[in-house]
């Protein structure tokens, strides 16, 4: 058999091989080399980083607030969440100079707890350790329903602006934005990461609004929020408050 | 009868390509005039991963880091005199180094690391174009795009569209392309920054190259390797293309177990590699190159694929 090919594949290069200027042959050994440090550390490269980790390890160190008390993530609503949608809301207001009515974030944008006293800069990393950044999008009323609905499907969000309830069939209904029922033809600013803009977590219709952007990160959002708070002599306090509610049935 | 006496040795299909390739040189071929190895080093999407993946169970605990790369390939140069390393774009953001530095111990490892050159990925753009301006002016190596255009920005006069390196005998051109940035970089990053479509371009740039009398083109790029869609990726330029020989891919953070192998227009054979993400594996590309007529142009090439046994 292998021989058989081989021979047919001699054929057709020495066919390739009769008309001028067609082939030259390459030989091509390839690897996938595994990076180890156990097999390999440069003395030199470690040096060259050394003050940038000193550094990062101080920055990330540094106390920048405190917590009251302990916080964790939980759907449908957590102190957690709301905490770092308020954020989202009150710093992209800022940012961007303009009002905006809600911030909506899909639950998975955070990915840590944060425990009761001082709070680190590195614990904010680790609650949000992706780089996604606050964009805003007009978004009608009538969308903002189908959007909600999705997130109820998936156990809720993550909301400052909003309170909705999830009934039943998981859909969500008395949806109240800026203290208002939800208008279907009103359009609404609404700042979110910008990989639900990009159609992230299968909102496939965001991807057809054009929105603003600043390039600023929602880390760096809860990070200024926080900071902030602490200018004001304010600790970092957050409960749950019913923004969303499963329906009782 | 020297295929069939050949059988007993070749057990492996590895060994089989290499026995393959003995023979056409002593046959099919007639004398060699010269035979060159180039070894290709090549990283994409390192994402700022200077220090090895904390080791937290996961599949990339313990892998990467810039003193495991600078040792692996410091050991291979010193095996190997034509040596060639290159990344592909999306050196920046992914860490909080990113964050605190904005790539500047970046640049400066892949300075120690002796990068020939890389290409420009979307997430290079994270911290602005002054910024990516200012961290390239600090590189030893150029950034390589042959598909943008920096008129009117602050990247302007900062990347080359394309450069020749010589090794040994042999000239080795590398191009670059990048990915369309509307849409995947907020606009105020990319600015005036034209996008050109990358198959015209490549082309252009690689015919340009085999003018000039490269026996082989590399193309470094940042589109990903391939999509569910028609979205313009290494596997339709590959297939699109003239006069590039290999691939050096990105953005997609595959970990291909085999270079993929296209035929292009002229059914010549494209060669396209990526190496994963975060600086876990360094792809190694060992090219024997057989230079046998230098007066006339070689257009395309076909090429025989093996993979490295364990010394």
């Amino acid at each position: 058999m292998i021989i058989c090919s081989l021979k047919k594949t001699i054929i057709v290069y020495l066919l390739c091989c009769s008309v001028p200027l067609i082939a030259q042959p390459l030989k091509l050994v390839y690897e996938n080399h595994v990076l180890k440090t156990t097999e390999g550390n440069n003395a030199a490269m470690n040096a060259l980083l050394m003050p940038y980790r000193v550094q990062l390890t101080d920055s990330m160190h540094k106390v920048i607030g405190f917590a009251l008390s302990g916080m964790i993530k939980k759907q449908p609503e957590s102190a957690l969440g709301n905490l770092v949608a308020d954020a989202l809301l009150l710093m992209s207001q800022k940012k961007f100079d303009t009002p905006v009515d809600a911030a909506l974030l899909n639950y998975g944008s955070i990915r840590s707890f944060l425990p009761k006293g001082d709070i680190t800069v590195e614990r904010i990393y680790e609650i949000i350790p992706f780089d996604n950044t606050a964009v805003l999008l007009p978004i009608t009323g009538e969308l903002l329903q189908q959007i909600l609905n999705r997130f109820s499907e998936k156990g809720g969000c993550l909301v400052a602006g909003i309170r909705f309830t999830i009934d039943a069939e998981k859909k969500a209904v008395s949806i109240v934005i800026g203290n208002k029922p939800l208008q279907p033809l009103q359009v609404y600013t609404i700042v979110m990461p910008d990989f639900l803009a990009n159609g992230g977590d299968g909102f496939i219709e965001l991807r057809q609004l054009k929105y603003d952007s600043k390039n600023y990160l929602i880390r760096d959002a809860l990070l200024d929020f926080i900071k902030l708070q602490t200018e004001l002599g304010k600790p970092i306090d957050y409960k749950t408050e019913n923004r969303i509610i499963y329906a009782n049935h | 009868m020297l295929i069939i006496n050949r059988r007993i040795f070749l057990k492996q299909s590895t060994r089989l390509a290499s026995g393959f390739w003995a023979m056409n040189k002593a046959t099919a071929f007639g004398p060699v005039t010269e035979e060159i190895k180039l070894t290709i080093l090549h990283t994409n999407d390192v994402h700022g991963h200077l220090d090895p993946f904390p080791n937290d169970n996961s599949k990339m605990a313990g892998l990467g880091g810039v003193a495991a790369r600078a040792a692996a390939i410091e050991s291979i140069r010193s095996k190997t005199d034509n040596v060639l390393l290159f990344d592909a774009g999306d050196i920046f953001q992914g860490t909080p180094y990113f964050n605190f530095f904005k790539g500047e111990p970046d640049i400066k490892a892949m300075n120690a690391m002796g990068y020939n050159a890389c290409t420009l990925g979307n997430h290079d753009f994270d911290a602005g174009m002054e910024n990516l301006a200012f961290q390239l002016q600090q590189a030893n190596f150029p950034a390589i795009v042959s598909n943008y255009d920096f008129t009117e920005t602050p990247m302007d006069g900062k990347t080359i569209p394309y450069k020749i390196f010589h090794k040994q005998n042999m000239k080795i051109g590398v191009l670059g392309v990048g990915i369309e940035l509307k849409g995947l970089v907020p606009k105020e990053l990319y600015g005036k920054t034209k996008y050109l479509e990358p198959v015209a371009q490549a082309n252009k740039t690689a015919a340009l190259l085999k003018q000039q009398g490269c026996e082989l083109v590399i193309c470094l790029s940042h589109l990903g390797d391939w999509y569910y869609d028609n979205k313009i990726s290494d596997a339709i330029l590959a297939k699109e293309s003239f006069g590039i020989d290999l691939v050096i891919g990105g953005h997609t953070h595959k970990l291909f177990e085999e270079p993929k192998m296209y035929k292009n227009k002229k059914g010549g054979d494209v060669i396209v590699h990526q190496a994963g993400w975060g600086g876990t594996h360094l792809g190694v590309l060992d090219y024997t190159i057989l230079l046998k007529n230098k007066k006339k142009l070689v257009e395309t090439h076909t090429v025989v694929i093996a993979k490295k046994t364990s010394e």
